[in-house]
């Protein structure tokens, strides 16, 4: 097994608590379908636990509905989900990480808790902490949505929908310390409305990660990077 | 289709997305492959944030006058929980008053 530090973990799993507010509409949208789609309650909650990923969750519903193929279905999912890889690429960076831990911190491993984990502090301990908190809001709103799916009119809330959003923006701003790193995400917002503009959809993530990236790099070993002078 | 395979396939595929960055080797001496992964981080949440609002365009205007005052309160007091209740409170306000 692998020690943890408890109270890094604690600050992690509650670091990711306004990620809660996010999960929960989506939740329940997957539910509600799910449910409609004929899913029965065992199902339903199964591949929470297991796939654990809100945007191949609902895409299988939906192509399972439609009655497309097994390897469209998966190959779907992969497309979805192939920015993660990135992620492990970026965390490992700045972790020493046995194999357990790696085969842990990876089948919890999403957005946010990656978000968080970088940007405050990028430990095991904290990384673990923010992914299970991230793992039981999302698990919890699943079985609230199965159970109270015939209540819930899901709201097109604005401020929830704006919750996640607005966490990575701060994120971002957080993480810009030089001309560079704002040149770096200039761009790759840039890079992003045209991805989204060619209706490439969940690969636009996985585009601008690399090639965004890859500027950055390129940008850093032609000009020494400059602190910026304004702090906002 | 047997539903509980299916769900395994997908488990597992998903499984070795997250899985495969931890255990590919990049070589740790390039400093270009240093200087790529520090701006893994700003280019996905650029691209998040940017795919948010391009798939729900809805009070624009106002979500860019609450990241503003969200981007004020994280660079003045660093306090990223903080931040995220103005921002929230700014949008709320905004749409109060029709803006």
């Amino acid at each position: 097994m692998f020690r943890l530090d408890a109270h890094l973990f604690k600050q992690g799993f509650t670091a990711v608590l306004p990620l809660w507010l996010a999960s929960a509409p989506v939740a329940f949208a997957y539910a509600i379908a799910a449910r409609e789609a004929g899913w029965d309650v065992s199902q339903i909650q199964l591949l929470s636990l297991t796939l654990y990923s809100a945007s191949a969750q609902i895409s299988t519903v939906q192509l399972l509905t439609s009655g497309t193929s097994a390897i469209t279905i998966i190959i779907t999912a992969v497309v979805l989900n192939l920015h993660h890889l990135l992620y492990g690429l970026s965390l490992a960076r700045h972790m020493k990480l046995s194999r357990l831990q790696r085969a842990t911190a990876a089948y919890f491993l999403t957005d946010g808790a990656y978000g968080i984990t970088i940007d405050k502090n990028p430990t095991f301990s904290f990384l673990l902490g923010a992914e299970i908190s991230l793992f039981i809001a999302w698990n919890l709103f699943t079985a609230l949505g199965v159970l109270l799916g015939h209540l819930i009119v899901i709201s097109s809330s604005a401020q929830l929908n704006f919750v996640a959003p607005l966490t990575f923006f701060v994120l971002l701003i957080s993480s810009l310390k030089t001309r560079t790193d704002v040149t770096v995400a200039l761009i790759s917002a840039v890079i992003a409305v045209l991805c989204l503009s060619m209706q490439l959809g969940s690969l636009t993530i996985l585009i601008v990660g690399i090639t965004g990236a890859f500027i950055g790099a390129r940008l850093e070993s032609q000009r020494q990077p400059t602190p910026l002078a304004v702090n906002l | 289709m047997n539903t509980i395979l299916l769900f395994a396939a997908l488990t597992m595929s998903i499984y070795l997305c997250r899985f495969m960055g931890f255990t590919l080797k990049i070589p740790q001496a390039s400093s270009f492959w240093t200087r790529f992964l520090h701006y893994i981080p700003i280019a996905i949440f650029a691209a998040l944030v940017v795919s948010a609002l391009y798939k729900d365009p809805n009070f624009l205007s106002s979500k860019l006058i609450a990241f503003a005052a969200a981007a004020l309160v994280i660079g003045r007091t660093k306090h990223f929980g903080l931040s995220i209740v103005v921002g929230l409170c700014v949008l709320w306000l905004l749409m109060l008053t029709g803006i």
